[in-house]
């Protein structure tokens, strides 16, 4: 009755099927490179590829659009790489994803091409998150960097400044807020990698970190327990966060911002464009600062962002390496810029004529971008990013203390050390 | 069986093997071949020794053994609601009523549809903000505010469980039908003349003849569902908080994400042996019976 014939026979058609449904590789002539980001929605990869393409005939740039999802193209990316294969000439990388893959030995080290005179036109944090193991692997296009948007309109009626430290932030959330319509402060609380940058934000204000200089795990300390703290209290004791931002990622807290709930909003540099878009309630009524910290120390802003890296399998890479080049000239960023709504990774452009009249909170952006800090540098980063993500969403759901977190996610970041080591 | 007397054919033994011969060829790329190397891969130490590192890993895994956990429920709550939904499904089928038809094919449409499909239309159905089915239960005044299908843990889980069961009660169903249609009428009319009545006569006539076919079903669903990927990828990709993380996602995540390769294989032929395990359990089950 029951038969391992048949039960293989079965799988096997089932491996059949979904190989016949891989499209096959097209043939064409000269010389194609070829990258993975998401859907080209406003043509910026378009004009960029078309005017390479004309200021180098023979040459052709092929994006390839992948799925919306980081994860899901990361996957791709690593799927392609372990294989060996040269389907991406360049690697369009996510900073984070920079020690992982140069560790791998997939990427081409940059050092030659990419001098330390020439890195210093680029913002510092794209610099340093594109560095690992003393080599540069990356070319930084699009910059990004976490950030807090405030109600210029409401401050300024109730005369208040913007704040700079965490207890300013409860403070004039208290005055003005009237929950449950009115939040004082939304954040991305869902339990991925979003809840990992803004509680490294966080940390940093308060003086602690996760790695030290040198490597080692230094997230066992009393600013990693003063952080959860006013995380949960934020929510449960102060009540000036919804209880909701344990679901929300990017958009959430953007919506809740952009119909008028909240007064205070970390987020990217992207929502500036959107909360000032023709039609946006808040039009003209929002303010950026960086984010605030304790009174001894500094603000932190999460470094995100974009940037080409050479695949070591790609068999045209002196193309490659031409093109990601080309991306990253001031006038190819100025179109990212103007049609993705992202911030450019050079710091002569947040002076840029052009883009100052259509941007005029570069001067701030900038101020916020030039603080940076990369997330741990580091080829198993993603293992304790969800390590991170794990314990301080149990914090904000109130299932475990701060102290415990703490202890526990220390050991298991420590135990990935150990293991890497 | 014709047997051919000119005596210039094969004898049937070596016509077997021939024709084999390609889908053997065929196993041994896609399937031996990969399965050894990721054996290989699972026991690579230090400096090429051969080491049970990994497998230590995966006993003290904390994520693991959630995940082991966490797939095992669903499954046997899969597999119970798909078997209970596809037997009514089946002795529905069996009668004779009109359109049966056409029951009996819409019916296939779920299994046939690829599983990525349905996860991608299900997780628009149940979206929360613009899915039809918070839309409908807003309307009729079930709730006061849409329900968190895909946002909130438990929530996440029954709807990872629900449309697993719309995708493969069809199946059980099927197996059912083909089990049920040769079961002799007159076993049902004898027993009806000694005075058996419905319930009787089901768990008396249709029950043990159904048994093989039962068994045939719950191996292959069992099977199925402690391997599920596709539809949990795309329905929910394993969130929100891993509460929808099944193996073969931890697995995924392991391996791609984290780039473990070598504890992405020593998980894999974990749960190689345990799917072998299950499938060992019922293939004893029904020998034992028959």
């Amino acid at each position: 009755m029951l038969n391992f014939g048949k039960l293989l026979a079965f799988f096997l058609s089932a491996v059949l099927l979904f190989n016949d449904l891989g499209c096959g590789k097209q043939k064409e002539e000269g010389v194609t490179i070829s990258f993975l980001d998401t859907e080209d929605k406003n043509g910026a990869w378009a004009e960029v590829i078309a005017t390479f393409e004309a200021m180098n005939p023979g040459s052709k740039v092929r994006l390839i659009e992948g799925p919306a999802s980081t994860d899901t193209r990361e996957s791709q990316y690593a799927t392609s790489l372990l294989a060996r294969d040269s389907t991406y000439d360049l690697i369009y990388l996510d900073v984070v994803w920079v020690p992982k893959f140069s560790a791998n030995g997939w990427l081409v080290p940059l050092d030659e091409y990419f001098p330390p005179a020439l890195q210093e036109e680029f913002l510092p944090g794209d610099i340093q998150a594109s560095t690992y193991a003393g080599h540069i692997w990356r070319i930084p296009i699009r910059s990004n960097g976490g950030m807090l948007y405030y109600r210029k309109d409401l401050l300024e009626s109730a005369n208040l400044e913007p704040p700079r430290t965490f207890e300013e932030l409860v403070d004039i959330s208290q005055k003005l807020q009237n929950p449950p319509d009115v939040w004082g402060f939304v954040f991305q609380g869902k339990q991925y990698e979003g809840l990992t940058c803004v509680f490294l934000e966080i940390l940093r204000g308060f003086g602690g970190d996760v790695l030290s200089p040198d490597g080692r795990c230094v997230f066992d300390s009393p600013e990693s327990v003063a952080t959860l703290t006013w995380m949960r209290d934020a929510i449960f004791q102060e009540r000036i966060v919804p209880e909701a931002v344990r679901t929300y990622e990017e958009n959430e807290s953007l919506v809740s911002f952009l119909s008028g709930k909240s007064i205070f909003m970390r987020n990217w540099p992207y929502a500036w464009k959107v909360c000032n878009e023709e039609g946006s309630e808040i039009g003209g009524k929002v303010g950026i600062i960086p984010m605030p910290h304790v009174p001894d120390q500094s603000s932190s802003s999460t470094s995100g962002g974009w940037g080409f890296g050479v695949s070591q399998f790609s068999r045209h890479k002196d193309e490659a390496l031409k093109f990601a080049f080309h991306a990253a000239r001031p006038e190819s960023l100025k179109v990212f810029a103007r049609k993705q709504g992202g911030a450019p990774s050079r710091k002569s452009l947040y002076k840029d004529s052009e883009l100052v009249a259509l941007f005029p909170h570069y001067p701030e952006l900038y101020e916020v971008l030039i603080h940076a800090q990369p997330r741990p540098v580091h080829p198993r980063y993603a293992e304790m990013s969800d390590v991170l993500q794990r314990h301080v969403s149990a914090v904000l759901t109130d299932t475990e203390t701060p102290e415990g977190a703490v202890r526990e996610a220390a050991g298991e970041i420590n135990e990935i050390l150990a293991r890497s080591s | 069986m014709i047997r051919s007397h000119t005596g210039s054919y094969p004898s049937d033994t070596a016509f077997h093997i021939a024709i084999l011969i390609p889908a053997i060829l065929l196993c041994a790329f896609t399937l031996i071949y990969p399965a050894l190397l990721a054996l290989h891969t699972s026991l690579a130490g230090p400096g090429g020794t051969v080491s049970l590192n990994y497998y230590s890993r995966v006993v003290t895994d904390k994520l693991f053994l959630a995940s082991l956990t966490r797939t095992i429920i669903f499954a046997a709550i899969a597999v119970f609601l798909e078997f209970v939904l596809g037997f009514a499904m089946a002795l529905l089928m069996v009668m004779p009523l009109r359109g049966r038809s056409f029951f009996r094919t819409s019916l296939l449409v779920p299994w046939v549809l690829p599983p990525a499909v349905i996860g991608l239309a299900w997780r628009w159905i149940f979206y929360e903000d613009y899915g039809i089915v918070n839309d409908l239960i807003l309307r009729m005044g079930i709730a006061e505010s849409p329900i968190p299908f895909l946002r909130q843990p438990h929530w996440a889980f029954a709807t990872v469980v629900f449309t697993d069961m719309w995708k493969t009660a069809p199946f059980v169903a099927i197996i059912l039908l083909a089990g049920l249609s040769v079961i002799p009428q007159e076993l049902y009319e004898a027993a009806a003349i000694d005075g058996a009545g419905r319930v009787r006569r089901f768990s008396l006539i249709t029950l043990p003849m159904l048994t093989p076919y039962i068994l045939t079903a719950l191996l292959f669903r069992s099977v199925h569902t402690l391997g599920i990927f596709d539809l949990v990828w795309v329905l929910t990709g394993g969130g929100p908080s891993s509460s929808t993380e099944m193996l073969s996602l931890y697995i995924t995540k392991q391996t791609f994400r984290f780039l473990n390769v070598g504890y992405g294989a020593a998980l894999s032929v974990t749960m190689f042996v345990i799917t072998i395990a299950v499938a060992v359990i019922f293939s004893f089950l029904s020998r034992r019976r028959f």
